[in-house]
């Protein structure tokens, strides 16, 4: 990361820390909508938990899905080969 | 009795057993000594009851340091790791606007009164720091975002060996941002494998005509998928995909085709021959997930 994280004595100054919250904030799906200022912190960060909770949720799904597909499909096509390639990574 | 002296017969009784006020008073302003070392002790036990009715409500008053307030925190937390985000709040909010330092190692231990049931937030306040009711509030406010932050760092791997908030937050945004390429990535496999797999075909000389031209536009950038080329079916038809998610629109505008060469960027599709939908399904594969052939 090419922005300064620490300043001169170690200290990570408080701007830094707002501005990797308000990163996190424009990540996250719930604050699209509205142009939210300012979330609070605590929420902001109980949803960070709850959005990677979900995240993992949708991998999962996602894989068995593909796995699935994969299983189905014919051995030796190509696409199959695509397939386990991608869920080889 | 009448042996007291006579301005004093008024009141003929002595406070012997119950620490009767009004009497105390009295008898205080007539034996100066004796007298206020019992106001004191019976103070002192009045004093002692409203400490015990006082702590089940959050301290507002401004309270001399040296006697804190002792009350039992609500979360059952562990008192390490109680100092152990004191001190890490300690690091960060060097700046912070209470005068009073705050880093403490020793603790002290609360009083068992059970209030967990009054529905109100108890704070332990330690020796030394301020005890009003904004710095308070402050102190719960971190305490439930460095919990917080503690639940993300163990849900993020690779996220407990790091210290610092700000890096913590680094890591977690790295983390949300890859698990959303990979979300992502494999949404749009899924969505264009599964076109494949319901079995479309077509007129077989117009798809190999224009399997053919693809295919050769195609194949040269494709160094990748060898074993996969090779497949000579009839009529073999060949979709494709870009699916990662820098290059898939660098194409547009260009007279001739080139991918950017990326290891396992390019993929390679066959498709069954059968039936005449299979056209459309590779436009829409094509052309709506890269890009025009103008």
């Amino acid at each position: 990361m090419s922005s300064g994280r620490s300043s001169s004595r170690g200290n990570i100054s408080e701007d830094e820390i707002n501005e990797l919250i308000s990163k996190l904030q424009a990540l996250l799906p719930s604050s699209r909508r509205r142009g939210s200022g300012q979330a609070s912190t605590t929420k902001l960060l109980k949803e960070t938990c709850s959005y990677i909770k979900s995240l993992h949720r949708e991998v999962d799904d996602l894989s068995d899905r593909l796995s699935d597909l994969m299983s189905t499909m014919d051995h030796n096509s190509p696409g199959a080969e695509i397939i386990r390639s991608i869920l080889r990574s | 009795m009448a042996d007291f002296s006579p301005n004093n017969s008024l009141l003929l009784k002595m406070p012997s057993h119950s620490p009767n006020f009004s009497s105390l008073l009295f008898y205080g302003q007539n034996h100066g000594e004796a007298a206020p070392a019992n106001a004191n002790a019976a103070a002192a036990m009045v004093e002692n009851a409203s400490l015990e009715s006082s702590s089940a409500v959050v301290d507002t008053s401004p309270q001399d340091s040296a006697s804190p307030m002792e009350r039992k925190r609500k979360t059952t937390e562990d008192s390490a790791t109680l100092s152990s985000a004191q001190s890490k709040d300690c690091k960060q909010e060097s700046k912070s606007k209470r005068g009073k330092r705050p880093h403490k190692e020793t603790e002290e231990k609360s009083t068992t009164q059970d209030e967990a049931t009054k529905g109100y937030i108890h704070v332990r306040a330690r020796r030394g720091q301020a005890t009003d009711s904004h710095s308070l509030a402050e102190r719960v406010r971190r305490e439930r975002i460095s919990e917080r932050m503690r639940m993300l760092q163990a849900l993020v791997p690779g996220c407990d060996k790091v210290t610092g908030k700000a890096l913590i937050l680094d890591e977690i945004i790295n983390y949300v941002q890859s698990l959303q390429n990979q979300v992502e990535f494999l949404s749009m496999r899924i969505a264009s494998m599964s076109p494949v797999l319901y079995g479309f075909g077509l007129d077989s000389d117009g798809l190999h005509d224009h399997a053919q031209k693809m295919g050769g536009m195609f194949q040269e950038a494709l160094a990748m998928p060898g074993p996969v080329m090779s497949q000579a079916s009839p009529a073999p038809s060949q979709a494709i995909m870009d699916t990662t998610s820098t290059t898939p629109y660098s194409l547009q505008g260009q007279g001739s085709i080139s991918f950017s060469q990326e290891n396992g960027s390019t993929y390679l599709m066959q498709q069954a021959v059968g039936e005449p939908t299979r056209q459309e399904l590779l436009n829409q594969l094509v052309f709506n997930n890269m890009c025009s052939f103008q």
